[in-house]
């Protein structure tokens, strides 16, 4: 797991960016429901997905971040 | 179901026996006993800090908020965990680094010799004790009205609460930090498994996921979006989450101190995204229990609720599962907490060894009784009441992000920064200090009061 600055600084922007998507008008607008997803009302489908992105986010950017410790084996 | 819940506690204790026992080493050192040594792997680091993070706030208080406050209960918590496990990849290294330079006894001790004076020390335990205090006799309190209904008139609430706090202080002083580990691990396999077997019962009964949706549009179509009925999740309350949430590893000296006691930084990273899958599935879970309660159970007190959609309505071994899950989710979550108060004892005391290890224990125990006095005074907003201490831990963040950021020594401003956010935001919360100023709520005005005086400070001291 090698520091790649650039990568790395791609991801923190790809988070700062969900963030910003997550609480803008576009998902949590007030008693907005519809479209739904196997029952599932919108901003909690939509608020499900953008949680899963962030994860898969944080796994790749563990493998980029910042490493300045030894391995212990 | 009481068959049920006596052969589930009888495995459970068994296990916590094996822990202890399995723990236990003669005249261990205070580092060993309160830190298990700094050498945990990413499977027992990752349930570790899963559990000390997920408690009877959220098997009993997710639930509620959903069941009350609707689908926007997931962003307070599901969406904010998400961007706290990213955060700490930074954070986790940052604090790393400074723990190897100083050496780690615990976050209050680290920050007294990053700044250079004993007050930064005393100002993060203050902030521990005032919040995590109350935040561990929510555990005590969600358990006590639990097993109150469970076996009504048996015991009186503050009965089943000694009960808890007994074991809990035998269990860690006998095993310490290792066994605490170990009971994290037990405890975050039930509580994941019970919330599903309980979600899963849920979704059934209400004739599936689909059928479950629409009959919570049918009791309140506002649960299915935000700010909810009640209007409690606007952007500002969630905003307010968001960054509360965020400053957990910060600021919760027990959630701290489980980065730095990580092998190295590739297990800590592991660990990170591992806590967010949990999290989401943990979570999840709640969100199909709440929507049952709030077809099922929609003007119904929390205990009646929680009485009702995690026992009765279950099958007998789920519900005794799910009595035992509880308890064990108590018994972990306010063990850490109880334990990292003495651990940021601990690391203010100078002196031998043998003195702090006794002083340490002396106030384990002080600090147990501490929380069962409070959790006989406090009400039921579970959930609420969680976000009340992370929120006023994270008042703390200016003093210890500029401690681990700077290369040089961070500015005392910072301290005084922190004391008066502190300050008040405990007015707020007696009610002193309007929670409210012009548009805005107080806590996101403290917050940015603390991080625009903390990147100013870093940012004149760094370039002087």
């Amino acid at each position: 797991m090698q520091y790649n600055k650039k990568l790395w600084r791609i991801y923190v922007a790809v988070v700062i960016l969900i963030v910003a998507f997550t609480f803008s008008p576009l998902i949590i607008k007030p008693e907005k429901v519809e479209p739904s997803v196997m029952g599932l009302p919108f901003t909690l489908w939509t608020t499900i997905l953008t949680t899963i992105v962030l994860v898969v986010v944080t796994y790749l950017g563990g493998r980029v971040s910042p490493n300045d410790e030894e391995e212990s084996k | 179901m009481t068959t049920w819940v006596i052969i589930m506690f009888a495995v459970f204790l068994g296990l916590l026996v094996l822990a202890s026992v399995k723990s236990y080493k003669k005249n261990r050192t205070s580092q060993e006993f309160m830190l298990a040594g700094s050498s945990l792997g990413v499977f027992l680091g990752f349930m570790t800090f899963s559990a000390a993070l997920f408690s009877a706030f959220t098997f009993q208080g997710m639930p509620d908020f959903f069941r009350q406050h609707g689908i926007g209960a997931w962003i307070f918590l599901a969406f904010s965990d998400g961007a706290m496990v990213f955060f700490i990849l930074w954070f986790g290294q940052k604090i790393r680094k400074k723990a190897r330079e100083k050496g780690f006894k615990g976050v209050a001790g680290l920050v007294t010799d990053i700044y250079g004076t004993k007050w930064a020390g005393y100002l993060l335990f203050l902030s521990a004790f005032i919040f995590l205090i109350p935040y561990a006799a929510i555990q005590i309190r969600g358990i006590s009205v639990f097993f109150d209904a469970v076996f009504p008139a048996f015991l009186p609430r503050w009965g089943w609460s000694l009960i808890l706090v007994s074991i809990m202080i035998l269990y860690a002083e006998i095993g310490g930090f290792k066994a605490m580990v170990y009971s994290d691990a037990i405890q975050g396999t039930i509580l994941l498994t019970v919330l599903w077997l309980i979600a899963i019962t849920c979704i059934i009964k209400l004739g599936g996921v689909q059928s479950m949706f629409d009959q919570v549009a049918q009791t309140d179509v506002k649960l299915l979006s935000t700010p909810g009925p009640k209007g409690l999740f606007n952007w500002q309350f969630l905003l307010g989450s968001l960054i509360a949430v965020m400053m957990i590893p910060v600021t919760q000296p027990q959630m701290t101190t489980r980065l730095v006691v990580m092998k190295n930084l590739t297990s800590m990273k592991k660990m990170a995204y591992s806590v967010g899958i949990f999290a989401i599935l943990v979570i999840l879970a709640t969100v199909f229990i709440g929507m049952y309660g709030a077809v099922k159970y929609p003007e119904a007190s929390a205990q009646k609720f929680w009485a009702g959609a995690l026992l009765y309505d279950q099958f007998h071994p789920v519900a005794g599962l799910a009595v035992v899950g509880l308890f064990a989710a108590c018994l972990s979550t306010t063990n850490s907490q109880i334990f990292a108060l003495g651990n940021e004892l601990r690391s203010l005391l100078p002196g031998q060894e043998k003195k702090v290890m006794y002083i340490t224990k002396t106030f384990l125990f002080v600090f147990s009784i501490l929380v069962m006095i409070f959790a006989s005074l406090m009400g039921d907003q579970i959930a609420l009441l969680a976000r009340v201490s992370f929120t006023g831990t994270a008042m703390m963040a200016p003093v210890i992000l500029a401690g681990v950021i700077m290369k040089q020594k961070p500015g005392k401003e910072l301290i005084a920064v922190s004391l008066i956010a502190l300050f008040v935001f405990l007015g707020s919360v007696a009610g002193i200090v309007p929670d409210k100023i012009g548009m805005l709520q107080i806590d996101i005005l403290l917050y940015i009061f603390t991080f625009g005086t903390t990147v100013i400070s870093v940012f004149l001291r760094s370039h002087k």
